[in-house]
C-alpha cells in the first residue's frame, strides 16, 4: 500500500493510499481513520519529561485502637501525595505511571497485609506528578515500603504556533509534521511490536471490578491484585502495549 | 542527527539511529479536540440494602437493659448487569448515556475530578465510608473506572464504559458478608433469618441507630459472654452485653452517596 503525505498551509496528513484518498482524508479524517496515519487535527502522545525510574518512600501507617460506642475500634486511615516528577508545563498534562513492570492504574491496592492495606493513584497537577497514598492501618502499623515507579508526561495536543505544517529540513536537524504535533526533537508514545514489552499500555476496557465488598484490580500487562472477600471473576481487559 | 526516508509504501523518520516515526509501524492517535466529551455529572450510589442487630449495655447513669442498636448492610450486588431480585438482594443501577464518539474508536483517554459532595452516615467506626482515590484533583482513569469507596465491605466504582460509539457512565456497589465473627463462646447469636446458635452475622455491622432505646423487635441481638468480643473484619469490635429489651424505633441512617465527577473523555484509536 502506498502512503502519501500531503501538506498545505491549514493541514497535514499522512495516509495509507494515493493522492486521491489524502485529498479526500485531508479536509474529514474522520471518513476513515483506520487509514490516516498521521493528521495535524489529531493528537499524539509526545513526551515532554519522564523518569523511569523513581522510588518513592511510603511512609509507615501507624496502628489504632480507640473506643467509640462501646465499640472498640482498629485502625486508622492516612493519606499522603508524593512528587513523582516535576514538569512544569503550566497545565494538567497526560501521563502514564507504571509500577513492577505494569501500568499503574487507579485505586490499586499496592501493598496488602491482612486487613491493613494501601491504595495509590497517580494524579497531575500544573507543574507535577503525584502519587496519592491512601493507607489503612489496624491496631497494628501498616509498614512503610519503598516502591519503584517510571513516569511519562505528555505536552498538550495543540499546535504550536509559528511552526509549519510540514518541515523536512536535513541542515537544521528540523523535521516537523502539523506544527509541531510530531517532532524528531520529541519521542512520542508509540504502539509496541508485541504485548508485554513495555511497562506502559492502553486499557481497552474497564481495570477494575467490585463483587462481595471487595475489590480486584487488573492492571494491563500485570496480574490480579485482590482485596477483601472479591467473590468475582473478573480477569481484565484487553490492553495495547505501547513504548516509547 | 535526524534521517527521514521517503520511498514507495514508507515514509520513516530516525533520530540517532532510533525510529521516532514509521508509517510501517503501529500507531495510537488521539481523535481531534472537537471529538472530546467535556462535562461533568453527578454519581449517585443509592441507599443500602438495611438489616439491624443489638446488644445491650449498662452505661453509666443508666438502667440496667438499655439498648445499643446498629444496622447492618447485607449482602448485595448492585449495577448495570442485574436485574432487580428482592430475593437474592441485587438491584439494577442503569446506565446513564453521557454522549458519542466517531466510529472507529478503540479506546477512551479518560481524566476525572472527583469529589464527594455527599458523604454517607458514619459507619460504625464513626465515620463514612473511606474514600480510596484522591479528591478534587486530576487523574487518569485507566479503563475509565474508578473505585471511590472501599470500606468496611461496601465498594462503590464508577466506569465510563465505550459501547459501540456510545459512552455511558455506569456504577456499581457491592456489600459483601460474613464479616462479624465471635472470638469467645457464643451463646445466642444469630444470623438475618434469627437463627439462634449461627456462629456470626451475615451481615456488615452498620452504623449506630440509637444507644438508649430500644432495639427492633425481631433482630439479632450480640450476646456473649463477658470477654467474647464480635470481630469486625479485625478493625473494630464490639464487646456483647448479656439481655435485651425490645421496643421500636426509627432509623434515620442513610448510607448513599453523591459524587461530582468532572471529566474530559478523548477518543482514540489504535492503527494496527
Amino acid at each position: 500500500m502506498p502512503k502519501t503525505l500531503r501538506a498545505t498551509q491549514t493541514g497535514c496528513i499522512i495516509v495509507n493510499g494515493n493522492a486521491a484518498t489524502a485529498v479526500a482524508l485531508f479536509t474529514n479524517p474522520m471518513l476513515d481513520p483506520a487509514n490516516v496515519l498521521f493528521h495535524s487535527d489529531f493528537n499524539y502522545y509526545g513526551v515532554v519529561a519522564k523518569n523511569l525510574s523513581v522510588t518513592i518512600n511510603h511512609a509507615a501507617i501507624p496502628g489504632y485502637t480507640a473506643m467509640l460506642n462501646s465499640t472498640i475500634i482498629q485502625g486508622q486511615k492516612v493519606e499522603t501525595s508524593y512528587a513523582l516528577l516535576y514538569h512544569g508545563l503550566g497545565y494538567i498534562p497526560k501521563y502514564f505511571v507504571s509500577y513492577n513492570g505494569y501500568m499503574l492504574p487507579q485505586g490499586v491496592p499496592i501493598q496488602i497485609d491482612g486487613v491493613k492495606v494501601r491504595y495509590v493513584t497517580a494524579w497531575a497537577d500544573a507543574s507535577y506528578i503525584y502519587i496519592y497514598d491512601a493507607g489503612f492501618s489496624s491496631d497494628t502499623a501498616l509498614a512503610a515500603i519503598s516502591l519503584l515507579y517510571k513516569v511519562v508526561v505528555f505536552r498538550n495536543s495543540s499546535a504550536v504556533p509559528g511552526m509549519p505544517m510540514l518541515e523536512l529540513n536535513a541542515t537544521a536537524d528540523r523535521y516537523t509534521f502539523g506544527q509541531g504535533k510530531f517532532q524528531i526533537s520529541q519521542e512520542h508514545m508509540r504502539l509496541a511490536a508485541l504485548g508485554g514489552d513495555t511497562p506502559f499500555a492502553l486499557a481497552l476496557g474497564k481495570t477494575t471490578d467490585i463483587n462481595h465488598g471487595g475489590v480486584r484490580v487488573v492492571p494491563p500487562g500485570g496480574s490480579a491484585l485482590t482485596y477483601g472477600p472479591y467473590g468475582g471473576s473478573f480477569s481484565g481487559s484487553a490492553f495495547q502495549s505501547m513504548t516509547i | 542527527m535526524g534521517k527521514i526516508s521517503i520511498s514507495s509504501g514508507r515514509i520513516y523518520v530516525e533520530r540517532a539511529g532510533h525510529s521516532v516515526f514509521d508509517t510501517s509501524a503501529r500507531s495510537a492517535s488521539l481523535f481531534p479536540d472537537s471529538t472530546r466529551l467535556i462535562s461533568s455529572a453527578s454519581i449517585v450510589f443509592p441507599h443500602l440494602l438495611l438489616g439491624y442487630c443489638y446488644r445491650t449495655v449498662q452505661l453509666p447513669g443508666d438502667p440496667a437493659n438499655t439498648g445499643v442498636c446498629w444496622d447492618t448492610y447485607i449482602p448485595q450486588e448492585w449495577g448495570p448487569q442485574y436485574t432487580d431480585n428482592p430475593a437474592t438482594d441485587v438491584r439494577n443501577l442503569p446506565d446513564v448515556f453521557i454522549g458519542s464518539v466517531p466510529t472507529g474508536t478503540d479506546y477512551l483517554d479518560v481524566m476525572v475530578n472527583v469529589t464527594r459532595t455527599v458523604a454517607p452516615h458514619a459507619d460504625v467506626d464513626g465515620l463514612p465510608f473511606q474514600t480510596i482515590v484522591p479528591s478534587g484533583v486530576w487523574f487518569k482513569a485507566d479503563g475509565g473506572c474508578c473505585v471511590v469507596e472501599h470500606d468496611n465491605l461496601v465498594a462503590r466504582m464508577f466506569e465510563f464504559a465505550l459501547i459501540g460509539t456510545n459512552v455511558y457512565l455506569r456504577r456499581y456497589q457491592s456489600v459483601g458478608s460474613a464479616s462479624i465473627s465471635f472470638s469467645g463462646g457464643i451463646t445466642n447469636i444469630g444470623n438475618l433469618s434469627n437463627n439462634p446458635g449461627a456462629g456470626f452475622l451475615n451481615a456488615v455491622l452498620g452504623g449506630l441507630v440509637d444507644i438508649r432505646g430500644p432495639h427492633p423487635t425481631g433482630y439479632n441481638r450480640l450476646h456473649g459472654g463477658n470477654n467474647d468480643r464480635a470481630n469486625i473484619h479485625n478493625r473494630a469490635y464490639v464487646i456483647p452485653g448479656t439481655s435485651s429489651t425490645s421496643g421500636t424505633f426509627t432509623n434515620t441512617n442513610n448510607y448513599s452517596s453523591t459524587f461530582s465527577c468532572s471529566y474530559i473523555i478523548h477518543p482514540g484509536r489504535i492503527n494496527n
